[in-house]
């Protein structure tokens, strides 16, 4: 593509430097001005498509309202325009004109993330930003945003090569438009609504005369020269109603300079009421609240898929395209993938959602990509899925801060892959941090899922013994436990070591001779022998008031003639024995 | 000629220069000693310089590699292993049931949560136990704890079993467990985290579950093999982490840095009334690729009275009205 050239509102080309660039430290011509920039997308719907089929760039392609032949045409491609088709027309009509057309129907979805990343363009460059209200009639395809940009020549060069800046991000995006920058909004979108106009018509000509000429695709609309940017354009422009358009031209009013020119309470008296807001917009005396920040850093993707996919080989292509823009938008804004919404529609009704958690917000597409894969490969949709939506909060990407005293954990992203890896090695219940329970249940525990974070506190000695766990000799004096002599002598004082158990799980059931009202024998997959030495019971119970949760046991921690020593209950509820540890 | 040297060998007399140094001749215009001395002695010196240059920087290189290690807690059986287990190698802790495997693995492990690293504990047998550790953190950290306070001027008894409890409960947010349903999950689980890097211990408990029998996950399927271990050991190596492997009988041959077999010696009970007291082991070093093996450790593994408020079935006293046991 040719790069973009700058005229100002007189025509003259612009060139930057010549125009408004001002020497460095100076304020720029608009300084102590509100000056907006508008970035606008004639064909949103047309763009839209392209942005999730890229390969069909440079073909002749329409987006219709529906299936049919009788489906009218919303948006054209330029190679479209070129063999005849326009908008408005029937798919019919179309291809009478020109038969190899591809042809897509306009996907609000699609539609409404150009739109979100329109806005994550914009806001790459301007903290505040919002998306334009949606116009009507043969402006109802435009797509566009505005942005705070005043003051903004304390930033960049000068405003054109702001908006040189803005139009060639918005083309890495996939969307190619037009940036203006004016005093108000309505004036932005003016000046950016003719440039795509001029465009058009360019391109009209071009198809005659072949011409070369790269069509402008951003204009400066200097504070003070409003009317005379104003003046030679076409009333159109304003988006009149199609009454006040009908008695515009019957008036034969076409510029807004005529417009502008001729008394208002006269023209309200003869045209209606709705001509001063009108002559409102096309002076730039709208009133016009603050462009605000906007609120809230979900990112959402999705595509509406014209034949439903049963295998998830072809919808993990469809979710790398997914994936790729969103992390292109992303970057945009500097923010990383926070918890991802994976939501799935299903062909014939119903639909899927899964969260996919995320240890910490991370860029790298194959990252997100993976665990979606994982997260599908370990539970696979029910049926075949027509729609994709994925929703992602964008959080600030965090850097490692590395620790004086503790040691360098693994990478955050690389867990987070690593975790998901194993829930579909595993299964997801079965992969994470252990947690005691307030309970007196036997094995009471849960599992918690494993975040990585090394941030618990840890004691001074730990502290200090941590730079010394890798000397060649090991031994450290700073390590010694304080009660080690007794690690060598088994003389009945404390040690390093602790008795651990090894749980049974589910307990084994066993069988168990008594004599004397002790337990004298057991038999059980676990340990079996005479029972040479036994301590108990412990009778725990709780939950009484539930039938379900009710327990009640008696335990006994008994040596087997086997060498074996296990934990050996009588479970009151069931009426048998059961060995549901081994000391180990 | 001049008067050869006594201890020189015949075929590099001609490189002899009494009045100079070695490095004067080894510097020696080359045309002159070529011609005297030929291409054997030549030969025969460089091959001489290159064994004894490669055995320097074979020392050297052994020396900026030695490994660092997992501390066991343990001071005598660190003191015989060289600082604990091996990081970036391989390790299998081997023995039959009570025999102390798991209690020594599960005290290496509060070392190693209690210094604020990360560890994982893969389990196909889903036998390890939240209350042991717990219990073996809280132990480990009101050890420190009042080692601290006694440095410091001492404090009451009370304070540092609660606030070890509270590290203990902290630590093993830092540990992964794995709950694998098979050996082959389990060992795949084992490549993921490795592959991580930064896991300081991974734990790989192969002991059998109950009603595996004696052989083991050996036994269950053909899943260990040689080139699992070898890939294991590569990327524990890639990536610091000492890998155990714990297990009824050896498992990873050749591959393993080091193994250690536990012996049960005799269980203590005290009393009345009864109440199991320690168990006494032997660990006895059965490989080891750089110290002396055959080394018999003694241990007491005891129950900690302290950590042992943790679990609920040793917190209540003997219920005074226990009903009569049934007979079965």
């Amino acid at each position: 593509m040719s790069p973009p050239s700058v005229r100002n509102e007189s025509g003259a080309p612009a060139r930057g430097a010549d125009s408004d660039r001002q020497p460095a430290g100076t304020p720029g011509p608009a300084a102590g001005r509100a000056r907006v920039a508008c970035l606008l997308i004639p064909d949103l719907p047309l763009q839209a498509a392209l942005r999730a089929e890229p390969e069909q760039a440079g073909r002749p392609l329409v987006v219709t309202t529906g299936p049919g032949p009788r489906a009218e045409i919303l948006s054209v491609s330029r190679e479209a325009a070129r063999g005849g088709v326009q908008p408005g027309q029937s798919l019919r009509q179309a291809r009478a004109v020109l038969p190899d057309l591809e042809v897509r129907i306009a996907s609000p979805v699609l539609e409404r993330a150009a739109g979100a990343a329109l806005l994550d363009v914009a806001l790459s460059l301007s903290p505040r930003a919002e998306t334009a209200q949606r116009s009507g009639g043969v402006f109802a395809a435009e797509g566009a945003v505005l942005l705070d940009a005043t003051g903004i020549t304390a930033l960049h060069e000068s405003e054109s090569r702001f908006a040189s800046i803005l139009h060639a991000r918005a083309a890495r995006a996939g969307l190619h438009g037009f940036v203006a920058l004016a005093a108000s909004r309505g004036l932005a979108r003016l000046a950016a609504r003719q440039l795509a106009y001029d465009a058009r018509s360019g391109d009209d000509s071009d198809h005659t005369a072949r011409s070369t000429i790269a069509p402008e695709t951003t204009r400066i609309v200097a504070p003070g020269r409003e009317l005379a940017f104003l003046g030679p354009l076409p009333v159109d422009l304003l988006d009149p109603d199609d009454e006040t358009a009908e008695a515009l031209t019957r008036f034969g009013i076409h510029r807004i300079r005529d417009l502008l020119g001729l008394p208002r309470r006269d023209l309200a008296a003869r045209v209606g009421p709705g001509i001063l807001s009108l002559i409102a917009r096309a002076r730039g005396e709208e009133i016009e609240p603050p462009i605000e920040a906007p609120r809230g850093n979900a990112l959402e993707e999705g595509i509406d898929l014209e034949s439903p996919l049963a295998n998830l080989e072809p919808l993990t292509f469809v979710l790398r395209g997914l994936v790729s823009r969103m992390t292109e938008r992303l970057s945009l804004r500097a923010l990383g993938c926070g918890e991802l919404r994976l939501s799935l529609r299903f062909e014939g009704g119903g639909h899927d959602e899964r969260r996919i958690a995320l240890a910490s917000p991370t860029g790298d597409e194959r990252i997100v990509l993976r665990l979606l894969r994982q997260a599908l490969e370990s539970k696979p949709p029910a049926a075949a899925i027509d729609g994709v939506t994925l929703v992602c909060e964008g959080l600030p990407l965090r850097r490692e801060q590395l620790d004086l005293f503790r040691p360098r954990g693994p990478d955050p992203n690389r867990l987070d892959q690593t975790l998901a890896e194993l829930g579909s090695i595993c299964g997801s219940e079965r992969v994470g941090s252990p947690a005691l329970l307030d309970d007196h249940r036997p094995d009471a525990f849960a599992l918690q899922p494993f975040t990585g974070r090394t941030t618990g506190r840890t004691s001074p000695a730990a502290r200090r013994s941590q730079g010394n766990s890798g000397r060649a000799d090991g031994v450290s004096s700073l390590t010694r436990p304080r009660h080690s002599p007794t690690d060598e002598s088994p003389s009945g004082s404390r040690s390093a070591a602790r008795l651990t158990l090894r749980a049974v799980r589910p307990p084994a059931r066993a069988e168990v001779r008594i004599e004397g009202g002790r337990p004298t024998f057991l038999r059980s997959a676990v340990s079996r022998g005479e029972i040479v030495e036994i301590a108990g019971p412990w009778r725990t119970t709780g939950f009484w008031w539930s039938e379900t949760s009710h327990f009640a046991a008696d335990h006994y921690d008994a040596q087997i003639s086997d060498g074996s020593v296990v934990r050996l209950r009588f479970d009151w509820r069931r009426n048998e024995w059961q060995v549901d540890g081994l000391y180990d | 000629m001049p008067p050869r040297p006594p201890g020189n060998r015949p075929g590099a007399e001609a490189l002899a220069f009494p009045e100079t140094d070695s490095a004067v001749r080894l510097r020696a215009p080359s045309g002159p000693i070529e011609a005297r001395a030929g291409d054997g002695a030549l030969k025969s010196l460089l091959s001489d310089l290159g064994a004894q240059i490669r055995r320097g920087r074979g020392l050297a290189h052994g020396a900026s590699e030695s490994p660092a290690c997992c501390p066991t807690g343990i001071t005598s059986l660190d003191a015989r292993l060289g600082g604990g287990l091996p990081r970036g190698r391989l390790s299998e802790l081997c023995g039959g049931p009570s025999s102390g495997r798991t209690s020594l693995a599960t005290t290496l492990l509060a070392e190693t949560l209690a210094r604020g690293t990360l560890a994982a504990w893969i389990d196909p047998a889903d036998a390890f136990d939240p209350a042991s550790a717990a219990a073996c953190l809280a132990g480990r950290s009101a050890r420190d704890g009042g080692g601290e306070q006694r440095e410091q001027g001492g404090r009451p008894c009370g304070e540092g079993s609660e606030s070890g409890d509270r590290e203990g409960s902290q630590a093993l947010r830092r540990l992964l467990w794995v709950r694998a349903r098979s050996v082959a999950e389990a060992l795949r689980s084992a490549e993921k985290i490795l592959q991580t890097e930064g896991f300081e211990l991974v734990v790989l408990d192969l002991a059998p579950a109950q009603g595996q029998g004696q052989g083991g996950p050996r036994a269950s399927g053909n899943a260990l093999r040689e080139a699992s271990w070898l890939r294991l050991a590569r990327l524990a190596a890639r990536g610091q982490s000492a890998l155990v492997v714990l297990s009824q009988t050896p498992q990873t041959g050749s591959r393993a840095e080091l193994v250690l077999e536990m012996q049960r010696r005799r269980t203590r009970f005290s009393g009345p009334p009864a109440l199991l007291d320690a168990l006494e082991a032997t660990a006895v070093l059965r490989r080891h690729r750089t110290r002396p093996v055959g080394y018999e450790i003694p241990l007491s593994l005891d129950v900690d009275p302290e950590a042992a408020d943790l679990d609920p079935l040793r917190s209540p006293a003997p219920a005074p009205d226990v009903a009569p046991l049934r007979a079965q």
